[in-house]
C-alpha cells in the first residue's frame, strides 16, 4: 500500500445512520468504534470490552461530564492501537458496564476528538461514507 | 513494536462492584482537588495531573497519558488509587452538559 493509504482510515455510515470506524489492535483483534465528536476524550469502551482487547485498565479513576450535566466517575486505561498507518498508544475511559442490549452489529467504543486531531475527517452522509486523513 | 499491558490492569470486579470503586476513588480525589486547589490554582490550564488518593501526592504532565505514566513510575502499577484530572479541561460525553 501506499504511505498515503495508510495514513488514512475508512469506515462507513452504518445501518442505523451512525459513522462508525473499524480499528485494529497489534496483535490483529478488530473492534468497532463510533466517531463521537461530542466526546472529547481520545477512546471510551466498558470495563469488559476494554480487558478483552488486551488493553490495560488503572486503578485509576476519572470523572466526565455526560449530557444533562450528569457527572459519571468512570476509570481510565491505556493501550496501543494501529491508527493512522502506525502504532499509536492511546490515554482510555473506561466504563464499568457494557451495554446490556446490545447487537453484534453494534460499536463497542467512542472515538473522541483528540485521537481525531488534528486530522481531517469527512462525513459523508449520502454516500455513507467516513474517511479520517492526515492533514497535508 | 510497542508493548501491550493487559497483565498490568487493576484486578477485574463485578460491573457494580467496578463502579463502586471508581465512585469511591473518584470521591476522594474531589476531596483532595478541593483540599489542594491553592496550588493548583498556579498550575497552567491543561496540565494533566494523577493525584494518589491514599496520601494527597500528585504527579502533573502535559497530556493525560503522560501523568499516568509519571503516576506509575512514582507509585508502581496498581499499587494505590489514583484520580486523573486536567485542568480546565473536563471530560465531556455527549457533548457534556449541552442540555
Amino acid at each position: 500500500l501506499e504511505a498515503e493509504e495508510l495514513s488514512k482510515e475508512a469506515g462507513r455510515i452504518d445501518h442505523r445512520g451512525r459513522p462508525v470506524l473499524r480499528l485494529e489492535t497489534p496483535a490483529g483483534v478488530s473492534f468497532l468504534a463510533l466517531v463521537d465528536t461530542g466526546f472529547n476524550g481520545q477512546l471510551l469502551l466498558s470495563d469488559q470490552d476494554a480487558r478483552a482487547l488486551g488493553f490495560q485498565v488503572d486503578a485509576t479513576a476519572v470523572t466526565a461530564s455526560l449530557a444533562g450535566d450528569i457527572i459519571e466517575k468512570m476509570n481510565s486505561g491505556r493501550g496501543i492501537i494501529n491508527w493512522m498507518g502506525s502504532q499509536r498508544r492511546i490515554e482510555l475511559i473506561v466504563g464499568s458496564q457494557r451495554p446490556a442490549l446490545r447487537r453484534d452489529d453494534d460499536p463497542i467504543a467512542l472515538i473522541g476528538s483528540e485521537l481525531l486531531t488534528p486530522h481531517l475527517v469527512f462525513i459523508d452522509y449520502q454516500a455513507k461514507t467516513v474517511e479520517i486523513e492526515t492533514q497535508k | 513494536m510497542m508493548r501491550s499491558a493487559a497483565n498490568n490492569s487493576v484486578p477485574e470486579l463485578e460491573p457494580e462492584r467496578c463502579r463502586a470503586r471508581s465512585e469511591f476513588v473518584a470521591n476522594e480525589g474531589d476531596y483532595w482537588l478541593n483540599r489542594l486547589a491553592p496550588e493548583l490554582e498556579k498550575l497552567p490550564d491543561g496540565t494533566a495531573l494523577v493525584i494518589n488518593v491514599v496520601n494527597g501526592e500528585y504527579v502533573t504532565a502535559p497530556t493525560r497519558l503522560e501523568a499516568m505514566d509519571k503516576f506509575d513510575q512514582k507509585f508502581g502499577v496498581n499499587t494505590t488509587f489514583g484520580f486523573l484530572h486536567q485542568i480546565g479541561r473536563p471530560i465531556f460525553i455527549g457533548g457534556g452538559g449541552v442540555v
